[in-house]
Parts: C-alpha cells; structure tokens; sequence
C-alpha cells in the first residue's frame, strides 16, 4: 500500500475556524433585507416617476409622429395636372370606335375648327 | 427538492429554502474563503456575499454541477475581486512569488499557524487550487471547472504550490519524519 504523501499529512494539521454564530444572525438579515427591498421595487413600479430632458422628450415625439405617418396607409393616387389644349373627357357620350383602327393625334385648335 | 428548486425557491422569498442551503454550506464555504483570504473579516464578507448572490440572480444550473462547488467559484470570484488580483496578474504573480522563510518562525509559531503562514505565502491561484483539492476534496476537473481554466493548468498550479509548500516547511516535515522514524 502507498504511503501517504508527509506533505497531506502535515496539511490536515491546519485547522479552520468554524464560522462564528453572528455571522448566522448577519446573512439572515441581510437575506431578508434583500427580499423586502426587492418587494418593494416592484410595488415601486406603479408610483414611480420618471424625468426626462425637454429635448430628449421633443425628439422622441417627433421620432414618434415620423413613424405614425410612416405606418399610414397609402391614399388614392392624385389626378395628373391638366395640361393646357388637351381635352379630358370622362364620359364615353359619342364615342364611336374608329373603322379601320387608325387612331391620330389631333391639336385642339383643328378640333374646334 | 433538488439544490436547483432550493435556489429557485429562495430567490422567490422562501426562507426556509435560504435557510436550508445556507446551513448545508456555510461551513464549507466560510473555510475555503477563510483559507484563502487568511481573514476572519474577509471570510466572513464574502461568504454573506457569496450567499446573496446566489438569490440576487445567479447563473447555477444543477446539470453542470453541485450547488457546493458553485458556490465555491463564486466565492473565488468574490475573493479575486476584493484583492484586485486579475488573472493575468495573479499568474505573473506566480513566477514572481518569493519563497517563505518559514525556519525563523519555527520555535515561535503554532504548527497549524506556521502552515497558515506558507500556504499564504502562495500566490491566490496556486493557493486556490491546492485548497480545493486537499481541503474540499474535489477532483480535477471540478477545480479546473471552478477556476474556468484547462485541467493542464490545474495541475501545474498544484504541482509548483505542493512543490513550494514543500521547501517551505521543509523544517516541519523533517522533524515529522525524524518523529516518525525514532
């Protein structure tokens, strides 16, 4: 069988301290300390306020206003601007499909002619 | 209940929870940080501290290990911070580390004290290492899992604070063996 190292045996001869009993009483309390101000923090959630720097606070509603008018749906596309000598006709009165399928461009001054 | 519901119900307010792991290891947590700080006060500090963390939020999950050996790197981390040691600088350490004149304390100094006195003289992670291992009893690789370092490493550390240990007190070893042999 092997002999044990001198040096372990030498080693178990340093004792320790057992912990003292007021460290007992100490770490309870501390426990409990912990535990009622963790209790509170979240009662705290309810009440607490929160101060914010004007500029901070204008930038964050302006981001906000961005992004609302970001999330918009897209309305119904504008009518084009009327150019000046054309003629927009919405109704389909008179209208007559051409015979041979030929269509031309005409001014309006030879319309009106 | 398994260690990992304990730490839960803790967390959650239960005392008696608390209460039931602080008294399975107080002690072996106060000895390990009182026998590597070498201070009753710092013991004491960073075994409330080590408990607290537990229910403040730690990480502890009962598949990668005992509760015990958590609590044991947490009071390592604990320890390394209040002496300001990093890593890098507790391994420079190491190399630097003077020898002890243990001799003139010899008439002197209580046995157990004279011991004291050379395992303090180790550098923290070396000392670390050869607590864990005579002292708490741990394998290897628990050690090597409690100081986030490679079993290789571990080994190292103990051979060379075994090795320091040893011309330390080797005035107490040989009259052991002169007592032994007479």
């Amino acid at each position: 069988m092997k002999e044990p190292d001198p040096l372990d045996t030498l080693l178990r001869d340093w004792k320790s301290p057992a912990p003292p009993p007021e460290l007992d009483q100490r770490v309870i309390s501390a426990y409990r300390s912990e535990r009622h101000s963790r209790a509170q923090g979240w009662r705290r959630l309810w009440t607490m306020r929160v101060s914010v720097p004007v500029p901070a606070l204008v930038a964050a509603a302006l981001a906000l206003w961005v992004f609302l008018l970001w999330l918009r749906p897209p309305g119904v596309p504008a009518a084009p601007p009327e150019t000046p000598g054309a003629v927009t006709q919405l109704n389909a009165r008179g209208f007559q499909p051409l015979p041979n399928g030929d269509a031309r461009v005409v001014p309006a001054a030879e319309v009106q002619k | 209940m398994n260690e990992a519901d304990l730490v839960r119900e803790a967390r959650e307010g239960r005392e008696q929870a608390f209460l039931a792991i602080y008294h399975a290891h107080r002690s072996a947590v106060f000895q390990f940080a009182w026998r590597l700080t070498g201070s009753q006060t710092a013991a004491e500090d960073v075994t409330q501290e080590c408990f607290l963390a537990l229910v403040r939020g730690s990480t502890f999950d009962g598949d990668r290990g005992s509760l015990r050996n958590y609590l044991f790197g947490v009071a390592r981390n604990l320890v390394l911070r209040s002496l300001r040691i990093s890593e890098r600088e507790a391994e420079e350490a190491a190399e630097a580390a003077a020898p002890v004149d243990v001799l003139g304390d010899l008439l002197a100094a209580e046995r157990s004290e004279q011991i004291a006195r050379a395992v303090a003289g180790l550098p923290i992670l070396q000392r670390e290492a050869l607590i864990l291992f005579t002292f708490g009893e741990l394998p290897l690789e628990e050690i090597a899992r409690i100081a986030q370092v490679d079993v290789g490493v571990v080994k190292s550390r103990l051979y060379r604070a075994r090795e320091s240990l040893r011309a330390a007190l080797a005035p107490l070893l040989s009259r052991d063996s002169q007592r032994r042999c007479s």
